[in-house]
């Protein structure tokens, strides 16, 4: 990129376009983890562009063509009610990626400033907000979403919010270890010896330095959003129709299950993917950012 | 060894005692005035007075808190909209739930721990890769779908097992046709993690000092790796044991759901669709409890294990 030559000839290249191309190359020696991203970047090219890639609308519905076989105008099939199941799949990726990029993000907008400022300032604050998070993790985290949807009642929104919240301790956990850590290098007392303030510390200099750690975990934090809002919706407490999503198909297709067993498998076929390229992909993520895991 | 065991208590009662104040303030969050759920829907004034006094909801919340943990301590969790005992309805679905976890953790040991130990042994060969490679699909494929395509295969196909249902003890081979397919389902990502931890700390047990020297005293390779390199893997699964309960809890709740079996996480969805306060309630402060107390357990049986956590 920036390769300017100092005065003696040799070109000095910029620190991170070099460390930005070292990880791409450590990256792309990971099959997998390559594979993992190629399948993620097709979720959210569905995801955002479902309305011009389904064939129908999620509402769509064809009563003289109910629990058709896959095949001619429905490549998939219909379910009980005559739902084109291929367009049913798109629109449900839809749901899938928006809950677990937006509980992820509600989840870290929360959580890391908190984590940050027990991490930082340490003293009773931190024993508080550990506590705190100690109680948070003391409810199973399907127990505290399905609580949370109980309170807040049913709907895609509720789901995210409940799916973030859920997310908020772990969070939380990660930015205030990473925090402890990070405070006592050496860049901290400079900058304090510079006079920076608490906030340009925390925000300038700590914040930068654990992305990559933040990062992994979001990646494999929207697997688990969007397996919660499957399950969430599954147990009638998520989605709710005629809005669509992986788990509302298969919640309904468990009543075809001898009938149209396919109804079962390509919403769940389409989910187990979505999940397994994000795992992979974040895999292959923290083994580049984090050389100590490489073994 | 006591003042660890002390600490550690302590810390396990405060978080109990925090959980319980927002499972009582998280109920008292819904809309809705909680003397008519408690009155199962009744409009009636002077049956709603009545309620509010016997539950002293006149009472400032404090008060109110107080007297629900006194009435919970001595095993009274109230009435549900049915005026059934809510401790009565857990203590009689909760055995279900125990059953299916237990079959599934020892499933999950079985499979999870040699699968862990031998794709550390052959590391790098066709064997690790296969189970490394199964053991992540088990980890990304969610509980229900798995059940449903067992219900699919084993049920609706092959007719081998039951697609669902419980039956109690009194007939263990029906009970255990019944419990296999769910315990099986449950315990796949769980003899997924189990073995990923397994086959990490082997690995890094393998490389230690004293498999070396154990190596250079002459010891066969089943002994080097069965008696000195499992022992110390073993410490580490212990914890992951703990950190899956969790798991093992949320699993259950869905496992339950696709297999139609009445067991406590069938109950904890069932409240929450009948918008059941007194159940949630009850339900939810006991899921918090088994959940601390099983990790307070795992602490125990972690520094018994290992002697170095005690002294930090």
């Amino acid at each position: 990129m920036s390769a300017v030559a100092d005065p003696h000839g040799a070109p000095i290249v910029d620190p991170r376009a070099r460390r930005r191309r070292l990880l791409r190359k450590r990256f792309l020696r990971r099959p997998v983890a390559v594979a993992g991203l190629v399948v993620v970047l097709g979720f959210v090219v569905v995801a955002v562009f479902a309305p011009w890639i389904a064939p129908h609308t999620s509402g769509f519905t064809d009563f003289d063509h109910t629990l058709a076989k896959p095949g001619g105008r429905y490549p998939l099939g219909t379910d009980e009610l005559g739902h084109d199941e291929l367009s049913r799949v798109i629109w449900g990726a839809r749901s899938s990626m928006q809950v677990g990029v937006l509980a992820t993000l509600l989840a870290m907008a929360i959580a890391v400033p908190i984590g940050m400022v027990a991490g930082y300032y340490r003293g009773w604050i931190d024993t508080v907000i550990a506590r705190a998070t100690d109680v948070l993790l003391s409810f199973p985290f399907v127990i505290l979403a399905v609580g949370l949807a109980a309170i807040l009642g049913p709907s895609l929104t509720n789901a995210t919010l409940a799916l973030g919240i859920g997310s908020i301790p772990a969070f939380i956990r990660i930015a205030r270890g990473e925090t402890l850590a990070l405070r006592e290098e050496d860049y901290v007392p400079a900058a304090i010896a510079n006079g920076a303030t608490d906030r340009t510390i925390i925000f300038r200099h700590i914040l930068p330095n654990m992305t990559s750690t933040l990062l992994v975990q979001a990646t494999l934090t929207i697997p688990g959003a969007i397996v919660g809002e499957a399950v969430l919706s599954f147990l009638g407490l998520g989605v709710q129709p005629p809005q669509t999503s992986w788990g509302v198909m298969l919640q309904t297709a468990q009543d075809y299950l001898s009938q149209a067993p396919r109804l079962a498998i390509f919403p769940g076929v389409a989910l187990v993917l979505a999940v397994l390229a994000f795992n992979v992909f974040g895999d292959g993520l923290r083994d580049i950012l984090d050389p100590r895991t490489t073994r | 060894m006591g003042g660890f065991l002390i600490r550690r208590a302590g810390a396990a009662l405060v978080v109990l005692v925090i959980a319980s104040m927002l499972v009582f303030l998280g109920v008292r969050a819904i809309p809705g005035d909680p003397a008519i759920a408690l009155g199962a829907e009744s409009r009636d004034p002077a049956l709603l007075a009545q309620i509010r006094h016997k539950y002293l909801l006149d009472r400032p919340v404090p008060v109110q808190y107080g007297h629900w943990i006194w009435l919970a301590l001595h095993g009274d969790l109230g009435v549900d909209q049915r005026e059934l005992s809510v401790s009565h309805t857990i203590v009689s679905r909760l055995p279900i739930t125990l059953e299916l976890a237990a079959l599934s953790m020892l499933l999950a040991t079985l499979v999870g721990i040699p699968a862990g130990v031998i794709a550390a042994v052959r590391r790098g060969k066709p064997s690790d890769h296969a189970t490394t490679g199964v053991a992540l699909v088990g980890l990304s494929v969610p509980h229900f779908w798995l059940g449903l395509l067992a219900i699919i295969w084993f049920a609706v196909d092959l007719h081998w097992l039951p697609a669902g249902g419980y039956v109690g003890w009194a007939h263990p081979l029906d009970n255990l046709e019944h419990m296999i397919m769910p315990a099986l389902v449950l315990s796949a990502g769980f003899s997924a993690v189990l073995m990923r931890q397994m086959r990490s700390s082997m690995l890094t047990s393998l490389e230690a000092d004293y498999v070396r020297t154990a190596r250079a005293k002459g010891l066969s390779e089943w002994r080097v790796v069965g008696h000195h390199a499992l022992r110390n893997s073993l410490i580490t699964v212990t914890t992951v044991m703990g950190l899956q309960l969790g798991a093992l809890i949320s699993g259950a709740v869905v496992t339950e759901t696709v297999f139609q079996i009445a067991g406590f996480g069938r109950l904890t969805i069932e409240a929450v669709n009948q918008r059941d306060y007194t159940l949630i309630q009850g339900v939810v402060l006991v899921a918090a409890v088994g959940y601390v107390v099983a990790n307070l357990l795992v602490d125990v049986v972690y520094s018994l294990l290992n002697p170095r956590i005690r002294i930090s």
